[in-house]
Formats: structure tokens, sequence, C-alpha cells
């Protein structure tokens, strides 16, 4: 008997292509609906249970072992910090992360900035890396939504933030000053599930490689 | 205002845990068996104190331990260290204290150590036990110390614990053959000790590197025996080579003790600093999502205390095994409850006392009532705590069974026995009014 395994899936955006990418694969979920007050979904095969949960909080879950797998935006991965094992580069959800600045304050590049900026962000463990690699010391304020909005009012110089098509930050007047990673949708195992699943998680990554859309988008370094 | 100081006082540290009776039982439990387990194969327990020299125990570790370590300075202004492992400390004792023991050393240890905890932002106090073979370079060690690891959990009734193997000497010799700079396979170590596959495959990609597929093949030569026929055909460097058979050699002889179930290889499988130097191995609970012990063989450890000597062994994180006992419900035990109490009358307290003493005298667990209060009381207390019997000392002794016996009247030397678990017979069944002076 082939054992159930538990996958945590991020709500949100990600969501129609993860269903999507899975279906192709032959793991037809049952009943996922995004606004559905259901956390807990599986497969018809049985073979997959599905948690419904907040982006932030999949590579939690896959950590601590409470799921066997999960898919989540590499930008949150990278945050997290989590030990966990990442797989694949499921090719959707692509986004890249980004210093950005406002479009009239002078700042082209980096080097621009001066030491002790204030940056605002939700990403800190990602922006305290980024600018420890660039030697250059800021001041993080941490923010948790619209951090577009910081600069204007004065409460940072400059953001890091996640930029899909870039028109969020066109609109407010900003432009992007340098990619610190870009990021897609990742699939991410329990260490322990790693090994003790690994032909299971072998035969699935199998099955969803030839499916992956595009090549993999390096960042330009 | 009175409200917060109240809690401010009943509040621990972050990361300092208490233990109630039933989870130090179980500890004790855990630790014992271990205790016995390690003198069985000639391991002898050490100890060493909780501080360290800063500077002593960080001559020795790996990066990744360094800012993990907590630091408290002393009334003297030198740094110290609460111990975030006690092979360092091993290491030390070994190169001194120890330094005239014929090799090789086997020492065992039970031990709080305490380290950084990235999730909860704070330090927090691990218990820890594990063995050090110290003197042995051989594979007939690193088979003893997966051996023990293995026969450890088993004890503790855990025989579902998995152990992964992988081999950083072998790891390194790899890496060597394929050309690559020494910063290049530092990356790759770091990229592969977090299990990247995909930061893998884009260093490979942006390095250009040709190793490719033999780069890749690290991340898919895990799983059984298998993997070592499966590396081979990728595999021309003699050293590599050399340590891929020992790793094999290991592996077989292991299945041949019986092991097979419980091992299984990651030939990726890497520390992210210069810790170890040969065989690693991580220990497993199926459905427990934490690693629960780490071994391998540190070859280069001693040389920092002046004292070359190759070293392998293994610690278990007896948190973790203890949760997942307690939570998996696989060892039954009992909390020691006591088995009787002792209700005395003012009058007859030193009989009283001497009944109870008489009682611990035969292996029982007494307990006297030292609260004034009514016999339906003390009755409700018993019942509370578990406690089956419950003695009264007056002029006569009564001894009533609390699951529902009625109280009878019995000798004094008889006690003992019925609190073992004779039962009483038919005619003893009395009230206290039809009692006439039988033996006291």
């Amino acid at each position: 008997m082939k054992k159930k395994l538990t996958i945590a899936l991020a709500k949100g955006f990600l969501i129609k292509d993860t269903i999507e990418l899975l279906s192709k694969a032959g793991i037809q979920c049952r009943g996922i609906q995004n606004d559905s007050r259901r956390l807990i979904f599986d497969n018809l095969d049985d073979t997959y249970n599905f948690l419904m949960v907040r982006p932030t909080d999949v590579p939690v879950y896959v950590a601590q072992g409470a799921a066997d797998l999960g898919i989540v935006g590499y930008d949150i991965l990278l945050e997290s910090e989590a030990e966990v094992a990442r797989l694949l580069d499921l090719q959707f959800g692509y986004c890249r992360l980004v210093v950005a600045a406002p479009q009239n304050a002078g700042i082209a590049s980096v080097s621009d900035l001066k030491p002790f900026s204030k940056v605002a962000t939700k990403f800190v463990n990602i922006t305290e890396g980024f600018f420890q690699g660039q030697g250059l010391p800021i001041e993080i304020i941490k923010l948790y939504g619209s951090i577009e909005l910081a600069p204007l009012v004065g409460l940072s110089d400059v953001i890091v933030d996640l930029v899909a098509t870039g028109a969020t930050l066109k609109e407010n007047g900003m432009e992007v000053i340098a990619e610190i990673t870009p990021s897609t949708a990742s699939l991410i195992a329990n260490p322990v599930s790693y090994h003790l699943n690994h032909e299971i998680l072998r035969e699935l990554t199998d099955k969803l490689q030839p499916l992956l859309a595009g090549e993999r988008k390096l960042s330009a370094k | 205002m009175p409200k917060t100081n109240l809690f401010n006082k009943l509040k621990s540290p972050p990361g300092a845990k208490d233990l109630l009776p039933r989870e130090v039982v179980l500890r004790q439990f855990i630790q014992e068996q271990l205790n016995t387990l390690f003198l069985f194969w000639g391991y002898q327990p050490i100890h060493t104190p909780v501080f360290e020299h800063y500077d002593a125990l960080v001559a020795g570790l790996g990066e990744d331990l360094k800012d993990k370590i907590f630091k408290v300075v002393d009334g003297h202004g030198h740094i110290l260290a609460l111990k975030p492992d006690m092979t360092t400390p091993i290491a030390r004792v070994a190169a001194s204290r120890l330094k005239d023991e014929p090799l090789p050393i086997r020492l065992s240890y039970q031990a709080n150590i305490f380290r950084y905890d990235a999730e909860q932002h704070s330090h927090k106090e691990f218990s820890q036990a594990g063995v050090e073979l110290i003197g042995s370079g051989t594979s007939a060690a690193d088979t003893e110390s997966i051996s023990l690891a293995i026969n450890a959990f088993i004890a503790l009734g855990l025989d579902n614990v998995q152990v992964v193997m992988g081999d950083q000497g072998f790891l390194n010799s790899y890496l060597t053959s394929l050309k690559l700079s020494p910063v290049q396979i530092q990356e790759i170590r770091r990229i592969l000790a977090k299990k990247d596959h995909v930061e893998l495959a884009d260093y490979i990609r942006t390095n250009d590197l040709n190793c490719g597929k033999e780069l890749t093949g690290l991340t898919r030569w895990v799983g059984k025996d298998e993997v070592f026929m499966a590396a081979r055909k990728l595999l021309t460097d003699k050293e590599a080579l050399k340590k891929l058979d020992n790793l094999e050699s290991i592996y077989h002889l292991l299945s041949a003790l019986g092991h097979e179930q419980h091992i299984r290889v990651d030939l990726g499988m890497s520390e992210d600093f210069a810790y170890y130097t040969g065989i690693i191995f991580d220990l497993y609970l199926p459905g427990f999502g934490l690693r629960v012990g780490r071994g391998g063989r540190y070859d280069q450890l001693l040389a920092q205390y002046d004292r070359p000597l190759p070293a392998v062994g293994f610690a278990i994180n007896l948190e973790y095994v203890q949760n997942y006992l307690s939570k998996e419900e696989k060892v039954v035990f009992e909390l020691p409850v006591p088995h009787c109490l002792v209700v005395m009358e003012e009058k007859y307290r030193a009989k009283g006392m001497e009944i109870a003493q008489g009682l611990r005298d035969q292996l029982n667990r007494v307990e006297l009532e030292v609260l004034e209060r009514g016999p339906e009381e003390s009755k409700s207390y018993a019942v509370a705590k578990n406690i089956p019997f419950l003695i009264r000392v007056g002029k006569e002794i009564l001894i009533t069974s609390l699951d529902g016996g009625l109280e009878k009247k019995i000798p004094v030397e008889r006690l003992g026995q019925i609190i073992e678990g004779e039962l009483l017979a038919d005619d003893e069944v009395l009230g206290a009014k039809d009692s006439r002076g039988q033996g006291v």
C-alpha cells in the first residue's frame, strides 16, 4: 500500500497554476476552492492530502514535518530560512525580489544609497543579507503590506519588495534600482520525508519535470 | 500593576523548560536504558561543567555552531560559554586529564547543552545523550558507532529508527577529482547541505561547469544499497572509489548484523562546515519531522587541543525522543505514586510512623497524612492522587482499598502483603464495630 503524502499549498495567486500542474501530473485535487473555508483536501486516487495554508506558513509546516511537501514561492522560502530540501523550480508564479526607489529621488542604483538609509520591507532576512553582501549598513523598517507606500510618505528611502509586472511600482512613481533574486514557485520537502519517502518523491519530481513550462530564469549576476 | 509582577515571577526565560514528575520519570527511564546499553558496549560516563572558556570552545567548533553559542561574561570580564555540545569539552578532557589513558577511549554522556534556536529566537536548553570513541580511525569504529546508535533506539522501544549515512571524506575526494576549485567545492558543499537541488543546478549553469552530470548525481544517489552501483558508473577517481568502497562495506556489515531495515545512504549528504571528516549519519524517526540525532567521524578536532587523534561518535536529542515516546505511547511506564496513605490519630502518631517505616523497609512507597483533615477528606486526596490504599492507625489498624473496597481491620504484619496485592479472605470483611483486638 502506497503511503499517503501531505502537501502544503500556498493560498492565493499560486493556487490556480499549482492545481493545473498537479492535474497534468495526474494528481486531481478534489474540491479545492480558493475561497472555501475548508483547509484539508485529498486527491481522487487518495494518495495525497492537501493543506491550504498561508504562503508564509508553508515552509513552517514542511520544516516541522506537518507536511511532507510544500509548494511556495522562492521569496517566501528564502525569507523563512527554513530547513527544508528544495527539489524543483516549478517555473510558474514568476516574480522578482527587487530594491525599488522613488523615480525622482536621485537614486539610480544601490551605490547611490547613503549608509543607514531606511529600507522598508516584508523581507527582513533577505534585505539584511543583500545589503550585507553590498557592504552597506542600512536601517530596516518591517512592514506587512503595501510596501510601496513607505517612501512616498517619507517612512523609508527605498523598499525591497516582490515585483511581478512592475505595474504597481510604476503606478506609485517608483522604479527598480537593483534585482536581488528571481522567485518562482518551488517544490520543497521535509528532510525526514526526503529520505524516508525518497522513492515516492523521486517519482513525483520525475513526473513533474517534463511538464514544466519553460526555462529556469536565472538572475542577471 | 501587581498582576504584571506576579506574571514575571512565575515566568521562565524562553528556552528554559521545567519538567514535572511524569516527564522526569520518563526522562529517567530513557537515561537508564541508554546508560546501561552504553556500558555494555564499553563506554564509560563522563561529566563536564556547564561553563567553558569561549576561546577554548571555539578552537574546535565548526562555523555553524560558533554563532549559536550562549555567551556570558564572568566576574573577571572573561567570556565564558554555556556548552553547545559535548564533543568539544570531551576533546578538551581527552587531551588533558585522560592523556595517559590507553587507547581507544570510549566515553558516554547525558548532558544539557545550550544553543540558539532560530525559530524561537532565543537560546534553548537541550538534553543530549551520546558517545565518543577516541583513538581509532578504522571503519570498524565507524560501524560500531552506527550500530550502537541503532541499538540505542531499539533499547528505547523505537525499532523504527532510520539512519541515513554519507561520507564527508568521499564527498571531498569526489569534488576535488572533478577539478573544482576550493571555493567552488565549499559553495557546492554549502548548497548540498541545504539540499537545494535548484540552487545546485543554477550554480552549475552560472559557473558553466562541465561536471554537471557528476554533481547532479549526488542528489540522486539517495536510497538503499543500489546507490553504490549507480555512483560507481560515474566514479573514476581512485581516492573517491576507495572511500565509497569503505562506506559500502560498512553498509554491508550493518546489514549482516540485521540492521538492513534501519539504514539508508545519501552520497550527497554534507555538512556546511569542516567539522566532520569521514562518515556522517543522521538519525530519524518516521512520523517525526525533525532530526533526532546526528553522528560522524571528526578526525581533526582533537588536534585543535594538541592531541591529534581520530574520533567518531553521535548525539541523540533527548527532548525529541521523549516527545516522540510520550506521543506515540510506545513506552508504558509507571509514575511512581505512593502505594498507601497512612492517616494517624494524634495519640498513635509514633505507632503510625513506625508502621509506615516498616512498610517502606518492605519496599513500599508510603505517604503520611500531614494535614489536619477528616478521614473523608484524606480519602478524597488519596483517590485524586491514585493512591490505592488508605491505612488508618488508631487503637486498631484499618486498611481500605480505594478502588471501592470496604474498610477492613488487619493485623500489622499482613499490611505489606495486602499492599502488594494479596487478596483478603472473605471472612475478613468486617466493620470497625466487630473488631476484637486481633493483634496490633
